[in-house]
């Protein structure tokens, strides 16, 4: 059995079921694929303020929170705040506490190598006091002498006040800046702008009386400055950091080695004991605590750890702080396991574990759906426009499947875009946190329903199209194809002579302007349409010359012959259409004209048949009768009678099948080329006795060279015969019969013509076309022997072979004329 | 003596041929139609049919070509049909003459004549070693100036004779009246008008059974005349 498959319409429940499906899980898909989204893209806000995104990609590899790369961005992060909490206490503290009783001396921070030692020393809490409040100053200008007394302390300034170029201004650092600047310069003039003591050194003295020059305290001001407000900044971030990194504040733990002087200080936020114990101790003891950790000694370069940090990020971490990790500092870091700390890492480590379960449910939820989604749009699509008609598969479409496929997508695209745009700001606001996260899955299903709707209808339409074979003759650009073709048409065919030539003309003239004038490129183009349209006008003319062939064709005979239409258009085609209705009238009248000829002429053949065979009795028995030796006149006379009126009827028997096979044109001509001069002696030769039988005399003119012509022999003798025998007929007894043969020139041919001139013996009562007519004779009383039917065959004969044959009736005087074209001969 | 049977489905007319061939001292043989002239050809010794080809039953055509197949006598069509075509057919499927109907007796005497001594006398031509000229039935003997066509002596006049004997020692070359002209008169065919036409008349009204119809002098209309060559 051949195994056929045969296309049915799908049950319409069963369609709709598969449509609502594909509905369904497109909804679902949607929601799936926003949660996905939505939980797959992560942002984590610091501590110390910055934000990292992170994303949990679909299909990415199996990993821990502690092997992904948000979990070494946030170590690092700590750990850089970590090594500079560390940094920072080791500055302001003693013993693991703060101390603002710690003295500082402004000297050691000189930098000048050149400078002498200078011991400074302030109180920790004066210092940052300071930075914290700031620095009022006093300007003051003068000589650089003048200047140097206010240093050097030798001040007993008031007494010397009139000789002492000094000028003190008291205001604001600005203000005081502002009025110099309005002063005009003076040689030798200098400005000193120098601190207003707040807070003094432990001493109890000024920075001005540790100076010994305006280069020494400019130094120390510099310093001074430099110093306390670093020191206020450390400040602000070690209280802000001690909060951070103490001990259940953080998951990092940490244990920094540092030395200092002979001994050494070990920061930790641990309860770690680090008394007495080597770096490979401690390193052993926190791996069994955490299974994080991270040991770092900078002396030999050397890194320790599970994580993916390197050596050379440790490095450049360390590098910032390089005051306190000497080479011969150690550094450990752990993580609490546990992650009990409400910090980045907890935050995270959350986030992940919350998602993590569902993102594999979701994601196979994606892939079933678009599975399944793909196999209803197969189904939907194979089984679309299907309908039984007559057990017989037909495509059918729908009413809209009429609005144009362009207008259609396009506006398909515009409100598929519009929902996109939309799923966008959803996001966008979920994002932003305007919307909450329950939300934002339900309106992108509802706007997925409804980008389905239109979608799936627009291509169903279009698969429904494809399949009833309709598609493009929907299209926007064949229906105004197809309207302008009409309109063009319309107008074409509407429109006088006038609007048919000259408006294309002078559109094509307008065309070829408008290039022209656009330059160069345009040329060619004018060039190009020029040519097209001289190939076209040569496919017209090529065309309508073939029409006037065909025309010619039709004229000379064959009314057969069709002009082919098939590549027509337009007035030519009517023109050929007409011209082939012509043809074929014109065949069938030939042909009911020879079908009416020929059966005429096969009736007259027939009767002539059945008229012979008691004819044939006739003649034989009164030939028979002559034989019986019969002696009385009267008797003889009346055989004669009989016999004479017999063969007439024979011989107007054979001119009558002759005469209407002659003008059926029944008769098949052997044409040769012959002497028509010959052919005239030979004949009057035949007559010879009969023409002295009736005492005529032959008056001949011998043209004395030959006069060729084309014509059947034998069918030119029969009508000479005719002629010189109606001559001898019916001659008046005694004259003479002139017979003339002569060659002219007409029109550049040259004709040979025969005359032969008779006086009639009975009255000529009719013209000459009469007497060619059929059963006509020059008297009316038709007494003699004749069937009146010579002249018209003669007639037709010579026609048919191409010649001319005329008769002329003057008075008595009968005269006949037969002229044929001239043939030359070598 | 010979046999000779008529055929045709006129009885009057099969009478009236009878009465013309006995005066000719032939023996006649009569039949109505086709199939009873087969019957007739088997029963007698039968020297020469004359038949019709319209008759009822088995007609001439169909008869003639049934003959064909076992004898060779000479069969005369005698028919009403005068087209060119009937008598090409009649001649093609064997017949050895057409004679159309009305016909004139005397010429269908002779023409029985002359194909009964062509059939009885085929082969019997005694060895020549004379100026003897021949063109089928006509046989000129130059030496004794005698003409004869189908045995029988014609007369004929010295022009006439010349003139013949010409056209048969060249027979099947057609001659123009000029050239007949020039080379029996021996002088330049100037005003030679109709003289060799008239002549040529009076030969075939001589040799001729049907001068209308000749069968040995042609005339070759506008062309000339000719002996055709048999």
């Amino acid at each position: 059995m051949k195994k056929e498959k045969i296309k049915k319409p799908l049950n319409p429940k069963i369609r709709e079921g598969i449509y609502f499906l594909e509905r369904l899980l497109m909804v679902v898909l949607s929601a799936c694929i926003t949660l996905v989204f939505m939980n797959s893209f992560f942002k984590i806000v610091t501590s110390y303020g910055t934000t990292y995104h992170y994303a949990v990609l679909p299909f990415e590899k199996e990993q821990s929170f502690e092997e992904r790369e948000i979990f070494h961005t946030l170590l690092l992060g700590k750990m850089e705040q970590i090594t500079e909490y560390a940094a920072i206490s080791h500055v302001l503290e003693t013993k693991g506490e703060y101390d603002g009783t710690k003295v500082i001396d402004l000297g050691e921070k000189i930098q000048e190598e050149s400078s002498k030692k200078l011991t400074v020393p302030y109180y920790l809490d004066d210092l940052i006091a300071w930075g914290n409040y700031g620095f009022e100053y006093i300007t003051y200008t003068g000589t650089w002498q003048d200047l140097e007394t206010i240093v050097k302390g030798e001040s007993e300034g008031e007494e010397n006040e009139e000789n002492s170029t000094l000028k003190k201004y008291e205001g604001s650092l600005e203000d005081n800046r502002n009025k110099l600047a309005q002063e005009t310069p003076q040689e030798g003039r200098y400005a000193m702008e120098v601190i207003k003591p707040r807070y003094y050194s432990i001493q109890g003295k000024d920075l001005l009386e540790y100076a010994s020059s305006i280069e020494e305290y400019e130094m120390l001001k510099e310093v001074l400055i430099a110093l306390s407000g670093e020191l206020c900044s450390d400040y602000t971030k070690y209280i802000a950091l001690k909060e951070e990194c103490a001990e259940g504040k953080t998951n990092v733990n940490y244990c920094l080695k540092i030395p200092n002087g002979q001994e050494e200080i070990y920061y930790t936020n641990s309860t770690l004991d680090t008394e007495r114990k080597t770096p490979q101790e401690i390193t052993s003891e926190i791996r069994s605590m955490s299974k994080t950790f991270l040991y770092f000694d900078p002396d030999k370069v050397q890194i320790n750890t599970n994580t993916d940090i390197s050596a050379k990020q440790m490095r450049n971490l360390l590098r910032e702080q390089k005051e306190i990790f000497t080479d011969s500092a150690k550094v450990w870091f752990w993580m609490d396991d546990h992650y009990n700390a409400e910090d980045s890492f907890q935050k995270v480590k959350i986030q992940l574990e919350e998602y993590k379960p569902y993102q594999h449910i979701l994601l196979i939820t994606i892939i079933i759906s678009v599975l399944v989604i793909i196999l209803c749009v197969i189904i939907l699509t194979k089984t679309e426009g299907r309908a039984w008609e007559e057990d017989r598969l037909i495509y059918i479409t729908k009413k809209s499947d009429r609005f144009p496929v362009e207008t259609w997508t396009i506006l398909v695209m515009m409100a598929e875009g519009g929902l996109f745009v939309f799923i966008g700001l959803l996001l966008y606001s979920y994002q932003k946190g305007n919307l909450s996260a329950a939300v934002v899955p339900v309106l992108v299903g509802i706007t997925a329903f409804l980008g389905n709707e239109i979608g799936s209808r627009w291509y169903l339409s279009m698969v429904r199209r494809k399949k009833a074979g309709c598609f493009f003759k929907t299209t926007l650009f064949y229906l105004m194809a197809k309207k302008g073709k009409e309109f063009a048409v319309k107008t074409y065919e509407n429109g006088g002579l006038v609007s048919r030539t000259w408006i294309p003309y002078l559109v094509f003239l307008m065309i070829n302007l408008i290039l022209v004038l656009l330059g160069i490129g345009g040329v060619v183009g004018a060039f190009l349409l020029d040519m097209l349209l001289g190939i076209f006008y040569y496919n017209q003319k090529k065309q309508l010359s073939d029409i006037v062939e065909g025309i010619q064709r039709i004229r000379e005979g064959d009314s057969k012959h069709r002009i082919d239409t098939s590549k027509l258009k337009g007035e030519l085609y009517d023109l050929a259409v007409a011209v082939n209705g012509i043809g074929s009238g014109i065949r069938l009248a030939v042909e009911s004209s020879m079908k009416d000829e020929k059966m005429k002429t096969d009736l007259i053949t027939n009767v002539s048949h059945d008229i012979k065979t008691p004819l044939t009795s006739i003649i034989t028995y009164v030939d028979l009768l002559k034989r019986e030796n019969i002696k009385e006149e009267r008797i003889l006379g009346y055989l004669d009678i009989l016999d004479n009126k017999s063969q007439r009827l024979k011989q107007l028997i054979d001119d009558l099948v002759e005469a209407s096979k002659i003008s059926s044109g029944n008769i098949s001509l052997q044409f040769d080329t012959l002497d028509f001069v010959q052919l005239v002696k030979q004949a009057l030769g035949e007559f010879d006795e009969r023409l002295k039988e009736k005492q005529l005399q032959l008056v001949f003119k011998d043209p004395k060279e030959a006069m060729f012509i084309e014509a059947d022999s034998s069918q030119l003798w029969r009508v000479m015969e005719n002629l010189i025998t109606n001559a001898c007929k019916y001659s008046l007894s005694g004259t003479r019969i002139y017979v003339e043969m002569d060659s002219v020139e007409e029109e550049g041919k040259w004709r040979n013509h025969f005359f032969i001139k008779n006086i009639s013996e009975n009255l000529l009562e009719v013209g000459a076309e009469e007497l060619m007519e059929r059963f006509m004779r020059g008297d009316l009383s038709r007494k003699t022997e004749g069937s009146g039917l010579g002249l018209s065959i003669a007639k037709n004969l010579i026609e048919a072979m191409g010649g001319e044959f005329k008769i002329e009736v003057d008075g008595d005087l009968f005269k006949a004329s037969i002229s044929f074209e001239s043939v030359l001969m070598e | 003596m010979s046999n000779i049977l008529i055929c045709d489905d006129e009885k009057e007319i099969v009478d009236a041929i009878e009465i013309y061939l006995i005066q000719e001292g032939f023996q006649v043989f009569k039949a109505y139609h086709g199939q009873e002239a087969l019957d007739q050809l088997k029963k007698q010794d039968i020297h020469l049919l004359i038949m019709d080809i319209m008759m009822p039953g088995l007609d001439g055509i169909r008869t003639a070509m049934k003959i064909r197949e076992s004898s060779s006598i000479p069969i005369i069509f005698l028919s009403a049909k005068s087209q060119d075509a009937d008598k090409i057919l009649g001649l093609n499927i064997g017949a050895d003459d057409y004679i159309t109907k009305p016909f004139n007796p005397l010429e269908l005497v002779a023409r029985v004549k002359s194909h009964l001594r062509r059939y009885t006398k085929l082969g019997n031509i005694a060895a020549e070693n004379q100026a003897i000229y021949r063109a089928g039935g006509l046989v000129i003997n130059d030496d004794t100036k005698e003409v004869t066509v189908e045995g029988e002596a014609i007369k004929l006049t010295p022009i006439e004779y010349n003139i013949l004997c010409f056209l048969v020692k060249n027979q099947g070359k057609v001659f123009s009246i000029e050239q007949i002209y020039e080379k029996i008169w021996e002088e330049e065919a100037i005003g030679a008008d109709n003289t060799v036409a008239v002549h040529i008349r009076h030969i075939r009204e001589k040799i001729e059974i049907n001068p209308k119809n000749p069968k040995y002098l042609k005339v070759v209309w506008g062309i000339g005349y000719k002996i055709e060559k048999q």
